[in-house]
């Protein structure tokens, strides 16, 4: 399955809703791994019935935010959508890229029939040896967040 | 021996008696025998300082002091400081082995605090072995990181950017961080000893 990444940290609302628009025309059945923040009623500006409005047409979507990503799940879940996200608000940049580079290949390998309960365990567990490797080279820090970023996991589908 | 790849704990020893026989001096000597990087003040200021700027791990202070404030208020004035260090508060005075607990009160709900009276059987070494548990890892980390030259090293907490030396500081946004991330490494610990990982729902 295709994954698409967009980084929206540092971009204005309006330019989010410009790609996602955009995205509609050309993109389908895919994953979408969309990187920002929000609010506990939005993402980047957009309420969910903004997103969903413009029917993007991915099979999951992943928001890679804080508590922005978890609000916005139950409402893609409703319309098919795998929908999963993170209330994740600490990240340390290595960890930031490896997890992203984690659920980005996984991704990438799963095909439209995906499983979700699986794609999840599959990323938890990955992200699980991680953090037990950084414990046993006795960098507790990032096991610490890597593990935070694990147990922020939230998904519905 | 110790183990090549586990860094030192950080110990300050503040003793106001000076000389080759002073209690803090020899404390001192002992714990770097056990090979804990100890620094060893006389000065009450100079405590103070060495304990912000070294980002030591465990602080053991003489309760007796030659001055009016005692090692409770040296205590006092750490905690007022945000440092939650685990202290080790030190006496071989009877006037202070023998008051009433509620004196402590105070200082035992301040954070971690253990008591040592000079020449009890009890070993310092086995005390301070047991503050070193209680050291918060996080923080450590962090300092270690500090102390490594990487403190201008990022992290990205909600849209802001952080650097290790900003999360040093410790403020509402970075003590509740702190929290977050300890929970993340007990509960990991927790999995890896039970072997439960993956059947725990997270939180």
């Amino acid at each position: 399955m295709k994954t698409l990444v967009m980084d929206g940290f540092g971009e204005s609302p309006v330019k989010i809703r410009a790609a996602l628009s955009n995205l509609d025309k050309s993109y389908d059945r895919g994953a979408l791994i969309l990187i920002g923040h929000g609010s506990d009623r939005d993402f980047m500006g957009l309420t969910s019935e903004e997103i969903m409005r413009l029917k993007l047409g991915t099979k999951v979507i992943w928001f890679y935010a804080c508590n922005c990503g978890q609000s916005m799940i139950g409402g893609f879940a409703g319309s098919g959508t795998i929908a999963a996200g993170h209330c994740c608000y600490v990240l340390r940049f290595p960890s930031y890229d490896l997890a992203l580079d984690t659920l980005k290949k996984r991704l990438d390998e799963s095909d439209e029939d995906i499983d979700c309960s699986q794609l999840m365990s599959d990323i938890r567990a990955t992200w699980f040896d991680t953090a037990k490797k950084c414990i046993e080279r006795k960098d507790l820090l990032f096991a610490a967040i890597t593990n935070h970023t694990r147990l922020s996991m939230r998904f519905s589908s | 021996m110790r183990d090549s790849n586990v860094l030192p704990y950080k110990v300050l020893i503040y003793d106001d008696e000076v000389g080759i026989s002073a209690w803090g001096r020899l404390t001192a000597a002992e714990l770097r025998n056990y090979e804990y990087e100890v620094i060893d003040v006389s000065e009450w200021d100079s405590a103070l300082t060495a304990i912000s700027e070294n980002h030591v791990d465990i602080v053991i202070v003489d309760l007796d002091l030659n001055r009016p404030e005692d090692g409770l208020e040296f205590l006092k004035v750490l905690r007022a400081k945000k440092q939650a260090v685990p202290v080790i508060l030190a006496t071989g005075n009877n006037e202070y082995s023998n008051r009433p607990i509620r004196t402590y009160a105070d200082a035992l709900a301040s954070g971690p605090v253990m008591f040592y009276l000079k020449n009890s059987s009890v070993e310092l070494i086995d005390l301070v072995r047991e503050a070193s548990n209680r050291v918060d890892p996080v923080r450590r980390s962090l300092a270690l990181m500090s102390a490594s030259g990487m403190g201008n090293e990022e992290f990205r907490v909600d849209e802001q950017v952080y650097t290790v030396d900003d999360l040093l500081v410790s403020n509402e946004k970075t003590d509740s961080m702190m929290r977050g991330l300890r929970e993340a490494l007990q509960e990991l610990v927790f999995e890896m000893s039970a072997g439960t990982h993956g059947g725990r729902k997270p939180k």
